[in-house]
């Protein structure tokens, strides 16, 4: 199932870009231009995805077709916490900072995968200390990287 | 001859040379394992502290870091499976399936040898081979190009994993990802749908960030109830026995041989370097074996292969830049503008009137390589230790590392964006078995491809060229011939596993 949706998503994609390379400038001194070879990749990638839509399609028994969410959620949770919580993560950084940020992502992220019981928070938050800090200090001493500095320190 | 390295000796033989360079590999192994730091990087950053010293010092620091930088990526490859630097995206399609087997010393040390080998067989090709290899590279022009693409472009059939359809689809998304951006040539926005920050491209590394950590490290989650017990990567006891892997991997000459030659032979065409060369190597390596059903998972062949070819373009890039005085690699770009600095003009006039930086390049690229090895051994005891440290641990840790590494790159904050999209992106294609090598091949190639394709069209409208210069045609039959071979391998791979 999950195969059959990922050559849909191929396929649809490659219309698009079929379709959206039309609207880039020709060019007189060059004969392939923006649009070519965009479009070449596309139609390669098009065919073969129709291919494995209809290989995936015979293959399939159909009445067992189904998604059920709920289960998808409980079976991959771990995988949808880590990915929400990283993707506050990049979203809040420039609002309160590099140092803030990594070390709330670092230390939540730590709590909410680790053990139920006995949590070690004294591990876990000098671990989000050293990386958030330590990473920050370093990069940017030695080889002047700026991170976002935040609200806080501004 | 003799004389070179006699006044290489005198000059390396200094306890402030030594020591630099000793430094010099040392941070290019913890450059080279760290993702998003790539080499390139490293040698960038060692470049002012050189203008202080002299140029036999300065040449002979950063040799110490790239080679250093190149045995690096091995660290991460093995023991996370995920490839530190580009050049070492082959080394984790075996090298981690044997750590997942409870060989983490073993896979470490068969690649800290094969790097040493492929470094040291690389130096003697430098050394012998440089002005012939040199003046090949000089022929080549768009249309050899685009067909060495191709030709490198058909390796994907044969590390498509369980399907060439899926392989090959994971190839062309990233040639697709690679035309993001402004076009190379006309400079036209393409396929950024209004949003300003795509105008830019998307980075390379944020691409091999994305879909080989990030997908990893979410992969790695997908047991819930072990994580949560605080299962680690590697249970049991760790072995690391030395000489036991030097001989498994002077056991396989043949296969060191190959990828150490066609590693310098990557490496000193302009443009192409490490990342092109590990993948190659492995594809020859798997082509040529008796048992290529077994690559993949977790054999030394794989390995070997795929450090021995790395860790030998480094003898390769410096070919052209010592014999004609033009960079092979971005690395080499950065030495020319040290030597430069120094008021040194590399090219053919450089072995007569700078004999001393010559000969300090060679011996120190053999010295580099000792001290490569010591120090990897020596840190391997300590590396290793990172397969004890519990998931739930190194999962938002390492994730932080990603996000720092691809911030580091450009100092761009919508790069975060990409590297999400991209983790995403790479967790659901090896969720369903698209295997992700391809989509890597694919983003590095593409620009090269597209663009040499384009130039050569643009100099003559006659796409008969592509077949009637000698060595373009050369390189297409070896693509012809590359994929007939994947497939032929292919199909009687399954024909044995029917059998049986």
């Amino acid at each position: 199932m999950g195969e059959l949706i990922v050559g849909i998503l191929f396929l649809i994609l490659s219309l698009i870009i079929f379709f959206q390379a039309g609207n880039l400038p020709d060019s007189s001194y060059e004969p392939l231009g923006p649009a070519g070879f965009p479009r070449i990749i596309v139609l390669a990638m098009g065919i073969l995805s129709i291919f494995l839509i209809v290989k995936k399609l015979k293959s399939m028994d159909l009445s067992q077709a189904g998604l059920d969410f709920r289960e998808i959620f409980k079976e991959y949770k771990l995988i949808f916490i880590t990915l929400v919580n990283f993707l506050i993560y990049i979203l809040i950084m420039r609002y309160i900072g590099f140092r803030i940020s990594t070390f709330i992502f670092v230390f939540t992220t730590q709590l909410l995968l680790g053990p139920r019981k006995e949590k070690k928070y004294l591990i876990i938050g000098s671990i989000a200390l050293v990386i958030s800090l330590g990473s920050y200090y370093f990069f940017q001493n030695y080889l002047g990287v700026i991170f976002p500095a935040g609200i806080f320190f501004e | 001859m003799i004389d070179m390295f006699l006044l290489g000796f005198e000059h390396i033989l200094s306890f402030n040379l030594l020591l630099n360079m000793f430094l010099g590999v040392l941070a290019g192994i913890i450059a080279g394992a760290i993702p998003g730091f790539t080499i390139t990087m490293a040698i960038i950053l060692t470049l002012p502290f050189t203008f202080a010293m002299s140029p036999t010092v300065g040449i002979a620091t950063m040799l110490g870091v790239f080679v250093g930088g190149l045995s690096g990526g091995l660290i991460t490859a093995a023991l996370l499976g995920i490839p530190g630097t580009p050049s070492a995206v082959a080394t984790t399609f075996d090298a981690f399936p044997m750590v997942r087997n409870g060989q983490p010393g073993r896979a470490l040390g068969i690649g800290i040898w094969a790097s040493f080998f492929g470094s040291l067989l690389s130096m003697v090709l430098l050394i012998t081979l440089a002005p012939q290899v040199a003046n090949l590279a000089m022929k080549i022009g768009p249309w050899e190009y685009f067909s060495l693409i191709v030709f490198a472009l058909t390796i994907i059939a044969s590390v498509t994993g369980d399907s060439v359809i899926k392989g090959l689809m994971a190839g062309l998304l990233g040639l697709l990802i690679a035309t993001i951006g402004l076009d190379p040539l006309s400079g036209t926005a393409r396929f950024t749908f209004g949003i300003g920050f795509l105008e830019a491209g998307v980075p390379f590394l944020t691409v091999l960030i994305g879909i080989f950590a990030v997908s990893r490290l979410l992969s790695e989650l997908e047991n819930k109830e072990e994580v949560k017990q605080g299962e680690e990567l590697v249970t049991g006891k760790i072995k690391f026995e030395i000489f036991t892997s030097l001989k498994e991997v002077l056991g396989q000459p043949i296969n060191l041989i190959r990828s150490s030659l066609l590693g310098a032979l990557i490496g000193a065409i302009p443009g192409a370097g490490a990342s092109i060369a590990n993948i190659l190597a492995y594809d020859q390596a798997k082509k040529g074996s008796k048992h290529p059903e077994k690559f993949g998972t977790g054999i030394p062949d794989g390995i070997i292969a795929s450090e021995a070819g790395n860790n030998s373009t480094a003898g390769g890039g410096l070919i052209p830049m010592i014999a004609l005085g033009i960079p092979g690699s971005a690395v080499s770009a950065v030495m020319l503008a040290a030597l430069q600095i120094h008021g040194i003009n590399p090219g053919p006039m450089l072995i007569i009137n700078n004999p001393e930086i010559v000969g300090t390049i060679f011996v120190g690229f053999f010295i580099a390589t000792i001290f490569m090895l010591l120090i990897q051994f020596w840190g391997a005891r300590l590396f290793l230790k990172i397969t004890h440290i519990p998931k739930y641990i190194l999962v938002p840790t390492v994730m932080a590392l990603c996000v720092i590494g691809s911030y580091l790159l450009n100092n761009r904050y919508s790069d975060l964006y990409i590297l999400f999209v991209m983790g995403v992106i790479g967790y659901f294609l090896k969720k369903y078995n698209f295997s992700l090598a391809p989509v890597i091949l694919g983003v590095i190639l593409g620009p090269i491809a597209e663009t040499n394709l384009r130039r050569a069209m643009m100099t003559s409208q006659d796409w008969t060229l592509f077949f009637t210069r000698p060595i373009s045609l050369g390189f297409l039959i070896l693509g012809l011939l590359s994929i007939m071979y994947s497939i032929w391998q292919n199909y009687s791979v399954k024909k044995k596993a029917n059998n049986t």
